[in-house]
């Protein structure tokens, strides 16, 4: 019984055994004040009163002496002034009382008991007055317990008061260090609080202002504490390190611990896992009341979440020192990334597998034509087969188109789906003076502005999108606007621009370049021959016109209409002349020497033929005519080359005066390829070097005054001739010394000539 | 006397424009390319020239035309081109040159002839005009 009176803790104790000694010390201390102060009141009240009565009883006894009792009665009331005091009297002989009473409440109420005591202990104080012998009566001062015990009390309140109040104080002040040195203990409970959650702090045991006597426990406990945290933290992270999830089960199958693995691998966090039997959290891998048998390598498939996660689980038990199975281990391997390689695969495979068998369809439909059917031990030999065949068959291809691209004469840049520039054939280098490497992986808008640089006429520039957008426009089957580029350097040409999108992903579109520099060299040649020779009509025309209207409209003398009609008649012939020659010159051009009637001929016999039926003007020598040592033997049109001779021959007597000869001879050269010529020279007006060199220009005229008639194309006619039959036209003049011109023709070989001979 | 210069390379053209202008009462002034026409102006100050335009030698009728209208003593003459040419491109060409009349071969005389009078009527008048 006695054992649970004291309190449970030291301090409790310690507080309680001083509690009970300081309420000892006061308890008596308050006693002996009591004691104290009650007799020194007692005293003092007593000697009061005797002092009093020594002090009034002069004044009394002279008054009673005088019967003056009014006196008497004043005095008697200053008397009993003090509180001790109930009453003051004067009692005489005849017993006439003279009495003055003091009431005044007591300062507090004391109990009866002390009232008593004071009563006991305190007597009326009773002075006779005695004068001269004679006594008149007696003085008495009665006292008044009730106040004297009331002060007595008030003061005992007010010990016992301050007596409460210091054994209170004494017990705050002593509270706080008992329990600041004494508590240090109590922290071996947070402590171990602390160790349970994982959170010990080794510090919370730094102990210096403990006791000695703790001092040494808590050291050998702290370091107990240390030692088991870093062994906890040595596991957490070993655990907390590991890929694998681990739980830990107790033995009830509930999960004690998992690690940082596990509550990634279920997305479950480990608090929540905590305390669960296991086959609620894990209701895939065990069954709710089974007993638990230790198992490897079980591939299980977990759902975490929406997510599922493929598992290889081990559980071993965990067997305490007798024997007895206290829990088990459980790991968890994700082999997710595994599994689904391993389904990856699997389907890779198959449709590898599908893939080649429809791979090799496919290439035995593209060698179809091949003369043995290639085939080898399995489809992967067959297809390699035919794989090859068909990459030789491209190969052999792209030299064809190689070639193609390398012999046309047309340029080509292929663009990629980016508009670079993926190839570029050798033409278009040769076209453009650009080489390949500058244009190879341009872009369009460079590979134009190369071209552009290359231009004369930057103004005139057709730009690429322009091009492509009219052939966009013309895709309806009309044939789409040539696109012309004429270009200054390397040389001048007019190349035709055409720019076709393609359809593949290699090649968005080529860029094709055609060297139409001659055809439009032609085009503007015929129209500017067309305009020449409507001109060289009109000229005529305009005589004729206006002469035959001067003859209309005007009187003339007969002398003028007989010029008029002269003239008329004479630009008629000009005109009939001009369209001759102009449909002869037609006819060699469209035939391109295709009528060319040849036949080795003798060309001194052809000239003495021209010469004998050469009309000669009025007036002139007939031509002399020197022919060669020996035979000058050429394949010729007979017509056509005597359109030339005599072309040539009456030219030289219209730019030779009268009695000036013109001279025809043969002439041979035996250079590397042997020719021989026939030379037609006068002594006429000449030509200047600028005149000679556009002799044979159509419809040009060395002299242009009209005084020589002529139309300008009898030296056209000549040269096509002569350069139709494969030879040469040679002039050489002077002004005012006369014009050399020489017809060299290819010498036809001597089996032809012995030949010709003999005939 | 009015004066008028015919340029023109061709003889038969040359005859034709005098006949043509027979009946007036001009003194008829030839030359026979562009170089001795041009000079042949800047001598004789002439009332009116008649043009041909394709000539042979350095100077066709178009530099002739331009080079007169250079002059600021030519700057009024009346100038008549001759022309077998015959296209709107030509004849702009020959207003760009400052001709005042552009006749294409083949022209008819009778025509030649007004167009000369009436040039030469205006130009009678205008400075008169400017006198009066």
């Amino acid at each position: 019984m006695s054992f649970r009176l004291l309190p449970g803790s030291l301090v409790g104790r310690v507080f309680a055994l001083y509690t009970v000694v300081l309420a000892g010390f006061v308890l008596a201390g308050l006693g002996l004040f009591y004691r104290y102060q009650f007799s020194v009141e007692l005293e003092e009240a007593q000697l009061r009163a005797e002092t009093l009565s020594a002090v009034v009883l002069p004044t009394i006894a002279d008054s009673a002496v005088i019967g003056d009792y009014d006196t008497i009665r004043r005095t008697l009331e200053r008397a009993v002034y003090h509180s001790s005091f109930s009453s003051a009297s004067f009692i005489d002989l005849r017993g006439g009382l003279v009495r003055a009473p003091h009431a005044e409440a007591p300062p507090a109420n004391a109990p009866d008991w002390l009232v008593r005591a004071v009563a006991e202990r305190l007597y009326d104080t009773n002075q006779p007055i005695s004068v001269g012998g004679r006594d008149y009566g007696v003085l008495r001062l009665s006292f008044a317990p009730e106040r004297i015990a009331g002060g007595l009390w008030a003061q005992t309140r007010i010990a016992i008061v301050l007596a409460l109040a210091s054994l209170a104080g004494g017990l705050v002040l002593i509270r706080f260090p008992l329990v600041h040195w004494l508590g240090n203990l109590s922290r071996v409970e947070q402590f171990e609080k602390a160790m349970d959650e994982g959170e010990a702090v080794p510090t919370l045991l730094a102990a210096d202002e403990a006791p000695t006597e703790f001092r040494a426990t808590f050291e050998v406990l702290g370091r107990a504490a240390a030692n088991l945290r870093s062994q906890r933290t040595q596991a957490a992270v070993t655990l907390g390190s590991i890929a694998d999830g681990v739980f830990t089960l107790d033995q009830s199958g509930s999960i004690a611990l998992a690690n940082v693995a596990a509550s990634e691998m279920l997305g479950r966090r480990a608090e929540d896992m905590l305390g669960r039997p296991v086959a609620e959290v894990l209701p895939q891998l065990f069954v709710v009341g089974e007993e638990l048998l230790p198992w490897r390598n079980r591939r299980t498939t977990l759902l975490a979440g929406a997510r599922e996660v493929v598992v290889e689980t081990t559980l071993s038990p965990i067997l305490a020192p007798d024997g007895a199975t206290v829990g088990h281990v459980l790991a968890c391997r994700d082999v997710s990334e595994q599994h689904q390689l391993d389904q990856r695969l699997r389907t890779e495979l198959r449709s590898r597998e599908a893939a080649l068998v429809e791979l090799r369809k496919v290439l035995e439909g593209l060698t179809r034509d091949l003369p043995l059917r290639l085939a080898g031990p399995d489809d992967l030999a067959a297809i390699s087969a035919m794989i090859s065949e068909l990459v030789s068959r491209l190969q052999v291809r792209g030299e064809q188109l190689d070639a193609i691209f390398a012999l046309s004469p047309d340029g080509f840049v292929s663009f990629d789906a980016e508009r670079r520039a993926n190839y570029v054939s050798p033409s278009f280098s040769r076209l453009t003076g650009i080489a390949a490497q500058a244009v190879l992986e341009r872009s369009e808008t460079e590979v134009e502005s190369l071209l552009r640089a290359q231009s004369s006429d930057a103004a005139a520039w057709r730009s690429f999108a322009t091009i492509r957008a009219e052939a966009r426009q013309v895709l309806d089957g009309t044939a789409p606007k040539r696109a012309l580029i004429e270009l200054e350097r390397p040389t001048k040409r007019v190349l035709e621009v055409g720019l076709r999108e393609g359809t593949t992903p290699v090649i968005s579109q080529v860029l094709s370049l055609r060297d139409v520099t001659h055809e439009t060299l032609v085009d503007q040649m015929k129209s500017e021959f067309l305009s020449m020779a409507a001109h060289e009509l009109r000229t005529p025309m305009a005589s004729i016109y206006g002469f035959a209207e001067l003859l209309m409209r005007r009187k003339l003398s007969p002398e003028k209409q007989q010029e008029v009609l002269h003239t008329i008649h004479r630009q008629s012939e000009l005109m009939v002349s001009i369209v001759n020659e102009l449909l002869d010159l037609a006819r060699i051009e469209a035939r391109r020497g295709l009528d060319l009637e040849l036949q080795t001929l003798d060309l001194g016999s052809l000239v003495r033929d021209v010469i004998g039926d050469f009309k000669t003007p009025e007036g002139r020598e007939r031509p002399e005519f020197t022919d060669a040592a020996g035979p000058a033997v050429a394949q010729v049109d007979r017509n056509k080359m005597r359109q030339a001779i005599g072309n040539v021959v009456s030219n030289a007597y219209k730019y030779s005066s009268p009695g000036s000869p013109v001279r025809v001879r043969i002439v041979g050269d035996a250079a590397s390829v042997p020719r021989v010529g026939i030379e037609i020279a006068d002594r006429g007006i000449g030509m200047t070097a600028d005149q000679l060199a556009r002799v044979s220009e159509r419809f040009y005229r060395a002299d242009a005054s009209g005084n020589v008639p002529g139309t300008g194309l009898g030296m056209s006619i000549v040269k096509e001739i002569i350069e139709l039959l494969g030879g040469r036209l040679e002039m050489r003049s002077e002004p005012g010394q006369g014009t050399v011109v020489t017809l060299w023709l290819p010498l036809a070989p001597a089996a032809q000539t012995q030949e010709l001979m003999t005939t | 006397m009015t004066r008028i210069l015919v340029v023109e390379d061709q003889a038969d053209i040359r005859r034709l424009i005098r006949w043509s202008l027979e009946e007036g009462n001009y003194e008829i002034f030839e030359a026979t390319n562009g170089r001795l026409g041009l000079d042949a102006a800047r001598a004789l100050r002439p009332d009116l020239v008649l043009l041909d335009v394709m000539m042979p030698g350095e100077l066709d009728g178009y530099q002739v035309c331009t080079q007169l209208r250079a002059d600021p003593a030519h700057a009024t003459l009346p100038i008549v081109m001759l022309t077998a040419r015959a296209q709107e491109s030509d004849r702009r060409a020959g207003e760009r040159a400052g001709a005042n009349e552009y006749l294409s071969k083949p022209f008819s005389p009778m025509v030649l002839a007004d167009t000369v009078s009436r040039l030469l009527e205006a130009r009678q008048r205008a400075p008169a005009q400017s006198a009066g």
